[in-house]
């Protein structure tokens, strides 16, 4: 696995503590009912840039934001998503709850005060949706 | 992207859209998809994420400028985003690059938003963490407010008032022994804003409770002033009854206040229903007694809690709100001390301080019955067709002077609200 897009551009070091973990199971919210390959699209790969220039949030660009599925969180990740919802639902009503493989990347705990189950998904280089294990896609609202 | 029809739209100047202080997001997926800020004029400005369009690297967000009021209604979730934008005059579509920087910015109204990205009708503001302190800011604004400047008569009873508030409700813990002192802070712009620390000490200097830092006191405080200035008047009845069926508001108030002890480890009252409801009607009076300050010299007054990161809003006051406020806690004390009339003119002595020649109304100045150091300040009627020009009346107001009048007196306990004067020369 080689991580040439997330050390690119940039003197940060995104991977440090990022681990493989293919036995948890993650969500990211979609765009529509059915995930496309620009759901899984890091603002880097966009072409997004921070306003800031600090490693912590020019990471967290390089990586796809994406939820680790605990009980205990699993209404916090809910209640955000219907939050987005409520306020633009041209950002979707569907997330998908995957896992990752050996060969997807690897992912950084990233918490929030209000987002604690939160991860960065740093995808390897030769990613593409066939490197995730989808389990469903959820309809929240 | 195309539905906005951006090329229809007339561009405005981009220094009223952005924002360039006190930039906090409320609510973050991926974007900053509900934000808030002022913009460089002091314009508090409320913005959403719409849309990104990887074509033309361009972010599409909504910025709206909100009144003082729409502002504390929608932080303190009395409104909705979309009753905002709905009500607003001022949406814009802001176009931002693809580093958040501001590009254009085009006026717009509710009707041409296209219906996929409204809000919907749950669109209140996200309950996030918030941090609470034992710091507060009262903000006056519009008027003599709003050139920097405020009467010292008036500022000195809002400290006042507050400062009493503030010291009551810690002094009112039972079994804490604290000693509240309420410190003022230097006055600060904006318009005109008086800043204070609520500094707390234990009366047993050896030790202490250890496990009072753990006592959410500062959130406490901060959801009490929430409550009187948002629910007191709604939840009115509770208060001029029995009743002990709390709203849901007053039900997070005993909540919390059933934490601050909890935490401490101190024995909470025997009934904490009936302690708080008569904790909040002695707590109403002193700020009826910052209530009697908005109107003259300024128009609205915010009080703010004031952490290291932000400033939460925790209640707004105009003049509307005021009258709300002391008619509730008039009828609130006539259920409790019942209200009395004279039957017979009797004298007395008063200063009156305000007259309208015209319809023979104002107030006046009256030393309460049971406690001579305390006035009220009924509304005066003075009867008769006689001009009241160059009369005993008018001799306060020219001559500084207190007055002896005949008048029956209507009284709620020993406070009097109104009295009916004899016009006698």
């Amino acid at each position: 696995m080689t991580f040439e897009n997330i050390h690119s551009d940039t003197d940060c070091d995104c991977l440090s503590k990022a681990v493989i973990d293919t036995s948890n199971e993650y969500v990211r919210k979609l765009r529509k009912d059915k995930v496309e390959d620009k759901d899984f699209l890091t603002h880097w790969e966009r072409e997004i840039r921070p306003e800031t220039d600090d490693c912590e949030t020019i990471c967290s660009f390089k990586g796809v934001s994406i939820n680790q599925l605990k009980p205990e969180f699993e209404n916090q990740i809910l209640e955000k998503y219907k939050t987005t919802f409520t306020i633009n639902p041209k950002k979707g009503a569907h997330y998908l709850k995957f896992r990752l493989n050996e060969d997807t990347g690897k992912v950084k705990y990233s918490p929030e005060e209000d987002d604690k189950s939160h991860y960065n998904l740093f995808k390897a280089d030769d990613f593409n949706l066939d490197k995730i294990v989808i389990v469903e896609t959820v309809k929240f609202a | 992207m195309r539905e906005f029809n951006l090329h229809t739209k007339q561009i405005l100047k981009n220094d009223q859209v952005e924002i360039v202080s006190n930039y906090s997001v409320l609510h973050f997926d991926d974007f900053p998809i509900l934000y808030i800020g002022t913009n460089k004029y002091g314009n508090k400005i409320i913005g959403s994420h719409l849309e990104e369009d990887d074509d033309t690297k361009t972010i599409l967000t909504l910025h709206t400028i909100l009144t003082n009021k729409e502002f504390h209604q929608f932080m303190n979730g009395k409104i909705s985003y979309l009753e905002i934008l709905k009500q607003s005059s001022s949406l814009s579509l802001v176009q931002k690059d693809f580093k958040f920087k501001i590009q254009k910015a085009f006026d717009i109204n509710f009707n041409s938003l296209p219906v996929e990205y409204l809000p919907t009708t749950e669109s209140y503001c996200p309950a996030t963490v918030k941090a609470h302190s034992l710091t507060f800011s009262i903000s006056l604004k519009g008027k003599l407010a709003d050139l920097n400047k405020a009467i010292a008569d008036e500022v000195s009873k809002i400290q006042n008032g507050f400062t009493e508030f503030l010291e009551d409700r810690i002094k009112s813990l039972k079994g804490f022994n604290l000693v509240p002192k309420a410190l003022l802070q230097p006055y600060a712009e904006g318009s005109f804003k008086i800043n204070f620390e609520l500094d707390i000490s234990q009366k047993d200097k050896k030790g202490g409770n250890l496990f009072l830092p753990q006592a959410p006191i500062d959130k406490y405080i901060a959801n009490y002033i929430s409550y009187i200035s948002e629910n007191f008047t709604e939840d009115k009845n509770i208060f001029t009854s029995e009743n002990n069926e709390f709203s849901e508001k007053l039900k997070e108030l005993e909540t919390i206040l059933n934490e601050v002890y909890e935490k401490a480890l101190i024995n909470k009252p025997e009934n904490l229903k009936d302690f708080i409801k008569a904790d909040i009607i002695k707590s109403a009076g002193k700020f009826e007694k910052i209530t009697e300050q908005i109107g003259e010299h300024f128009e609205s007054l915010s009080i703010l809690n004031v952490s290291q990161t932000d400033e939460t809003p925790l209640a707004f006051m105009d003049i509307k709100f005021c009258k709300d406020f002391q008619s509730s806690v008039e009828d609130i004390e006539i259920s409790k001390k019942g209200m009395t009339i004279d039957d017979e003119f009797k004298e007395c002595k008063i200063y009156i301080y305000h007259l309208n020649t015209d319809t023979r109304t104002g107030n006046a100045f009256i030393r309460n019955i049971d406690n001579d150091e305390e006035m009220s300040k009924p509304k005066i009627k003075i009867n008769g067709d006689d001009g009241l020009e160059q009369t005993k009346y008018t001799e306060s107001l020219y001559l500084n002077k207190w007055i002896t009048v005949k008048a029956k007196a209507e009284k709620v306990g020993e406070k009097y609200k109104h009295l009916d004067i004899e016009y006698d020369n």
